[in-house]
């Protein structure tokens, strides 16, 4: 509000300039000798000082403003974010949600910011010029003003069209962007079938595509500005022609002709930027809705409203006819796909009967070990990702201690299980913030010696420690792009230590030992096993001998529970566990041999 | 908040010559165009300045003795002035898109086109992420400063010039009281620049900083949910935000002072005008039209002067972009056709390895001396643990990447002599990770060849065992394939890959062999071709002319499956092993 007074303020002074400049060019034509003409230029270096500070504040607050808006739209956008569910994040690129928050949010900024700033200015600097013109000379300034009317009349029809050929060349630019990717993720395919040509000429396509919409574009926005600049050129003819003969007949003095072409100066300017502002009003807009329809998608995966007052977990798991496939619900995909044309959302076209999980049932034990096996694509990860709900399934029940997982709060439910992924993601930290990722709160009461004691003990089970002493800065090494580069092994053993130091009740290893030779894995094993008694452990994994002395093993194939049982009991009865097992002896044999 | 990660990339970005002059590569095409963009600007530049002067004539000619019909004239000439500039006004904003437009799209197409002659070890090194943004968003900034930007430029220059030479030859004593204040301007300037450009310097790095934060934090996600970590994951987003926040204000702060002071200046040299002057009009050494004329003439003069001062925040990015565009341009691919390949009209499919040294990097090597020998359309197996450098042989025959030592042969000439295009052209691929297309499965088996007829396709399909799966998929060859085919299970990727290797008909084939993949279909495709095969399943291995053991790099066996089974050594146990375990 305070903004709109310095805008007010600053324009009615800047009227009084040619106010000003009125009387002065009369004086001097009426009254040659008395004019004091020092005083009205130090009066005008006066305005203009005092019109400073206002314009000064008017810009800083309103530009500040739009900063400090788009401050809280990224800070919100990306709390949201991380709400969300896993299932739009398989859905979107993470190319396409960063072009949200940095393109996107940039036009609202713009918008808001320079964009509200001279839409504001522009209509303070009519109003208040207009009054003054209509006060001195109301017939001079109707003829004046003749061609204005047209004004909204091109705005409308130039920004609409403005708008729609904005959206089409920002879809282009997405499909050009997609393409982009893709060429370099499939570069493999592409060089070793000597596709580049072809790429070449796809890519020459969508690429001559947008520079055809973008001349569309400009074809228009071309327009916009000289038709700005040629109405109020009009304005200026009218007073030089009409203003000029009313001088001639007496009924204008000549400063008040000059005072008056000031103003058509004045409010030609703001005129221009109207086509300006109403670029970044489009921009604005279409980028606003974007962000909006992101906000608007619920994540479905949340913690109850009333949860059970439990803290840790025992650790009896059940699964109870569970059936899984990747589902958007209706309302994200419909709203995933008004952000990114390029979006497909095919889980409706493919048939009903097309679950990744399909029936699947078990009991496990608080404490016990039980592997699950099976190839690659028949859903045993996606079994692990349901545990500490990164999705949901769609039929049946996941029970932890009895209870429905959905009746536990998503903090302690995932507080109480450990889960090392198969590619362990790594952040560009230090080793130790990698480790504590997460339980930063958590450990907090233990102070900073405590907390790095339960770190390098979580490390000695992993055997990450013996690797990290190595390194000149041990834990405080960086990790990623600035930092060193770790093994394969060693990023799995610190997605092991960073599992465990939660103490979970439950432990998750997706195929955590894949980069790990067989020794050190039995060395990690054998550790663990002698360290967290007591805890459920579900091991994923391609080797056998990994899980071959479990309590349960599940033999997973194509969706289906193939076979539940121990070793030996499923080398008889499971041709494809036993298929595995040879497999993985043929490998293991000539590891042996040299 | 670790620091280290982050750009702290706070170098100097002034427009060296190094890069105009590249620029200036990319605009050469086009200059007959920037010429008459050029021109179009001079004449609206001089339209421009002619208005005040026409203002001028009426008040000092016709307004103030009193003649209407001379009156009417220049309100004619004037209405013809505005008309013009109009109309040259759209044209030249209109060519000055399409210049920066097309120079966008060479651009873009040149970068593309540099990508796809980068050797895999490039790929290794950089992420997709950051590929990409050279191609997109780099190249779309870099246009604000070719398009808009330079012609800006020169448009300002001109009418500061036009407006120079026009308030010169009006009355030079006034104008020299008005060029008086420029003295101030400059300083006022050269205070603001410096102060915006070490400004825009750390915003960048403070922007880059936080698409670094949150690219993480989303491909991170699933591991931010799984550890309970967005609250945290919050507040450390909220410090980076706010650091360029701050920042931002502080600019804010700059621009806020800037622009009062360029218009009290500017009013400074109104006031000195009307002072001094007014003075030389009651004195009658001036006419009042003068005095008009030159007042309209400064609004004019400083208003390019806040223009540029506005745009020098693009400026500063798009200077940023082209740098790091031309970077990635001056990256010479290391793997490339010879200067005068080998002309070789047929390939028979004999392939050698002599004494070959591979490494990924240094002096690591994960093949050691490597030799054998293939026969046109015999095939052969290579065995050994994960880790034994097998995977890696795939990869030299058609140079994904060079050998260090030794010499690789095809049909006894060393491929380095050959054409890349030729030489992959010959050679099939199977891969472990099959990559499928967006498009449809049509599209995915022939990959954009439309030489490639759609009964092709088919008859390849059926052979593969391919047709079956892909007549039940809704809209069968036309089925979209979501990205990297999600959608369809490992084995059907398989086969797929199987039918595109089958339908560009390769004299040679390399095989990553799965455990998932449908053995009759491997088996057909490798019929009277060369092929070298990875082997993870003993079934496979029967059906080879010859087996390789590998064992950290180096060949520990090799020879036929029975010659092998007589030694008695690796490979018999393991045979031996299986065979009991199958019966």
């Amino acid at each position: 509000m305070v903004s709109i007074l310095y805008i007010f303020f600053t324009n009615a002074l800047a009227l009084l300039i040619p106010w000003i400049l009125k009387i002065v060019i009369d004086s001097i034509e009426n009254f040659p000798e008395s004019t004091n003409l020092l005083k009205y230029s130090l009066f005008l270096i006066g305005i203009a000082a005092v019109q400073g500070v206002f314009r000064f504040y008017m810009r800083k607050i309103l530009v500040g403003t739009s900063r400090e808006i788009e401050y809280s739209i990224r800070t919100d956008f990306f709390s949201h974010l991380q709400k969300l569910d896993s299932s739009f994040f398989t859905n979107t690129r993470t190319g396409s949600i960063m072009a949200l928050m940095t393109n996107d949010l940039e036009a609202v900024r713009n918008f808001l910011g320079p964009g509200l700033l001279n839409l504001f200015n522009t209509i303070f600097v009519f109003v208040t010029t207009l009054t003054v013109m209509f006060l001195i000379n109301v017939k001079l300034s109707l003829y004046s003003l003749i061609a204005f009317p047209i004004l909204p009349l091109l705005v409308n029809k130039l920004g609409n069209m403005l708008h729609q050929r904005f959206k089409k060349s920002q879809e282009q630019y997405a499909v050009l962007s997609a393409k982009t990717q893709e060429s370099i993720a499939g570069i493999k395919v592409i060089k070793s079938f000597t596709q580049e040509e072809n790429e070449k000429s796809t890519f020459s396509e969508l690429n001559m595509e947008y520079l055809k919409r973008n001349l569309s574009l400009a074809r228009v926005r071309g327009a916009f500005w000289p038709s700005m600049i040629f109405v109020g050129g009009i304005g200026t003819l009218v007073v030089l022609l009409v203003g000029g003969r009313q001088v001639i007949n007496g009924t204008l003095t000549i400063g008040q002709f000059v005072q008056f072409s000031a103003y058509i100066g004045s409010i030609t300017w703001p005129l221009i930027s109207v086509g300006w502002v109403i670029n970044l009003v489009q921009r604005g807009s279409v980028s606003m809705g974007r962000i909006n329809n992101i906000f608007r998608i619920k994540p479905e995966v949340t913690s109850p409203k009333k949860q059970p007052h439990v803290k840790t977990l025992k650790g009896n798991i059940s699964f109870d006819h569970i059936f899984f496939r990747y589902e958007l619900n209706k309302n994200t995909a419909r709203l995933i796909k008004a952000n990114f044309i390029d979006f497909k959302d095919t889980s409706f076209i493919d048939d009903k009967n097309n679950w990744i999980l399909k029936d699947i049932s078990f009991d496990i034990e608080a404490g016990m070990q039980v592997g699950i096996v099976g190839f690659t694509g028949s859903g045993k990860s996606t079994i692990a990702n349901l545990i500490p709900r990164l999705y949901d399934p769609q039929k049946g029940e996941i029970l932890i201690d009895g209870l429905n997982i959905k009746s536990y709060s998503l903090e302690v439910l995932r507080l109480n299980i450990g889960y090392v992924s198969q590619e362990p993601f790594l952040f560009s930290k230090s080793i130790k913030e990698n480790i504590l990722f997460g339980k930063e709160e958590y450990l907090s009461n233990l102070g900073e010696i405590g907390t790095m004691r339960e770190i390098i003990e979580v490390s000695k089970i992993s055997h990450l420690h013996e690797d990290v002493m190595q390194f000149p800065k041990r834990y405080e090494t960086l990790i990623g792009e600035r930092g060193v580069t770790l093994s394969g092994g060693q990023k799995q053993r610190l997605a092991i230590a960073r599992a465990l130091l939660s103490h979970p009740g439950i432990l998750i290893l997706d195929d955590s030992f894949s980069s790990v030779d067989t020794n050190t894995e039995e060395l990690i094993f054998e550790d663990l096993k002698k360290n967290i008694t007591g805890i459920t452990t579900i091991i994923i994994s391609h080797r056998i001998s990994t899980i071959k002395n479990s309590d349960l093993i599940i033999v997973i194939d194509d969706g289906k529970i193939n076979a539940i049982g121990k070793h030996v009991e499923l080398l008889r009865k499971s041709g494809i566990y036993q298929s595995l097992y040879h497999k993985q002896q043929l490998s293991e044999e000539l590891e042996e041999e040299v | 908040m670790t620091e280290g990660f982050y750009e702290k990339d706070l170098l100097e970005k002034q427009i060296d010559k190094k890069i105009a002059f590249k620029l200036f590569g990319y605009i050469k095409p086009y200059r007959f165009l920037l010429g008459l963009t050029i021109f179009l600007l001079l004449l609206t530049a001089g339209l421009e300045i002619l208005g005040p002067y026409l203002v001028k004539i009426a008040i000092d000619r016709y307004i103030t003795p009193g003649k209407f019909e001379g009156l009417v004239y220049v309100v004619v000439l004037y209405g013809l002035v505005i008309l013009f500039e109009f109309i040259i006004q759209y044209f030249q904003v209109y060519f000055t898109e399409y210049m920066g437009q097309k120079i966008m799209y060479d651009m873009r197409m040149n970068i593309f086109a540099h990508i796809n002659k980068m050797p895999m070890s490039f790929f290794d090194k950089n992420p997709t992420g950051r590929i990409m943004t050279r191609v997109t968003t780099d190249v779309q900034t870099l246009n604000e400063m070719l398009s808009s930007g330079t012609v800006t430029l020169f448009g300002d220059v001109f009418m500061i010039m036009g407006i120079t030479v026009m308030m010169l030859s009006l009355n030079w004593k006034l104008s020299l009281i008005t060029f008086s204040v420029l003295i101030l301007l400059a300083i006022a300037t050269f205070i603001f620049r410096s102060k915006v450009r070490i400004a825009f310097r750390i915003i960048r790095a403070k922007i880059s900083n936080i698409n670094s934060f949150l690219h993480e934090a989303i491909s991170g996600i699933n591991t931010a949910k799984i550890f309970n970590r967005q609250e945290e994951n919050d507040k450390d987003f909220k410090i980076l935000n706010r650091q360029y926040l701050d920042i931002y204000l502080k600019t804010i702060f700059y621009y806020a002072v800037f622009f009062p002071v360029v218009i009290l200046i500017s009013t400074m040299a109104i006031a000195l005008i009307i002072w001094y002057g007014g003075q030389k009009v009651i004195q009658n050494y001036l006419t009042l039209g003068t005095l008009v004329a030159f007042i309209q003439y400064i609004e004019k003069f400083f208003h390019p002067i806040s223009d540029l001062s506005e745009k020098f925040g693009i400026f500063q990015e798009a200077i940023a972009a082209s740098e790091r565009i031309f970077k990635l341009l001056e990256q010479k691919p290391s793997i490339i056709s010879p200067a005068s390949p080998v002309k070789v009209r047929e390939i028979k499919g004999n392939i050698k390895f002599d004494r070959v040294w591979f490494a990924y990097n240094n002096r690591n090597y994960v093949l050691k001396d490597i030799s054998f020998k293939l026969e046109t359309g015999r095939s052969i197996a290579f065995v050994g643990a994960t880790g034994s450098g097998k995977t890696s042989i795939i990869n030299l025959l058609n140079r994904f990447y060079d050998i260090q030592k030794g010499k690789i042969f095809l049909d006894d000439i060393d491929i380095k002599r050959f054409d890349l295009q030729d030489l992959r052209k010959h050679i099939g691929v199977v891969m472990q990770d099959v990559f499928l297309f967006s498009g449809t499965i049509l599209d995915n088996i022939r990959l954009g060849n439309k030489d490639i007829s759609f009964d092709e396709v088919i008859k390849a399909s059926k052979y593969v065992n391919a047709h079956k799966f892909i007549e039940r998929l809704p809209g069968k060859y036309d089925y979209e394939v979501k990205e990297r085919g999600q959608t369809l299970s490992v084995g059907q990727r398989q086969l797929i890959a199987f039918a595109r290797a089958l339908v560009f008909n390769p004299e040679i084939l390399l095989v990553l062999d799965e455990a998932t993949s449908s053995i009759d279909s491997l088996t057909k495709i490798m019929k009277n071709r060369t092929t070298i095969i990875i082997a993870h399943r003993l079934s496979t291995i029967k059906n080879v002319d010859k087996i390789i053991v590998l064992s950290h790099g180096r060949i520990v066996e090799e020879g036929t499956h029975k010659k092998l089974l007589k030694l008695k050594g690796i490979y018999h146990k393991l045979y031996r092993f299986q065979y009991q375990l199958q019966s």
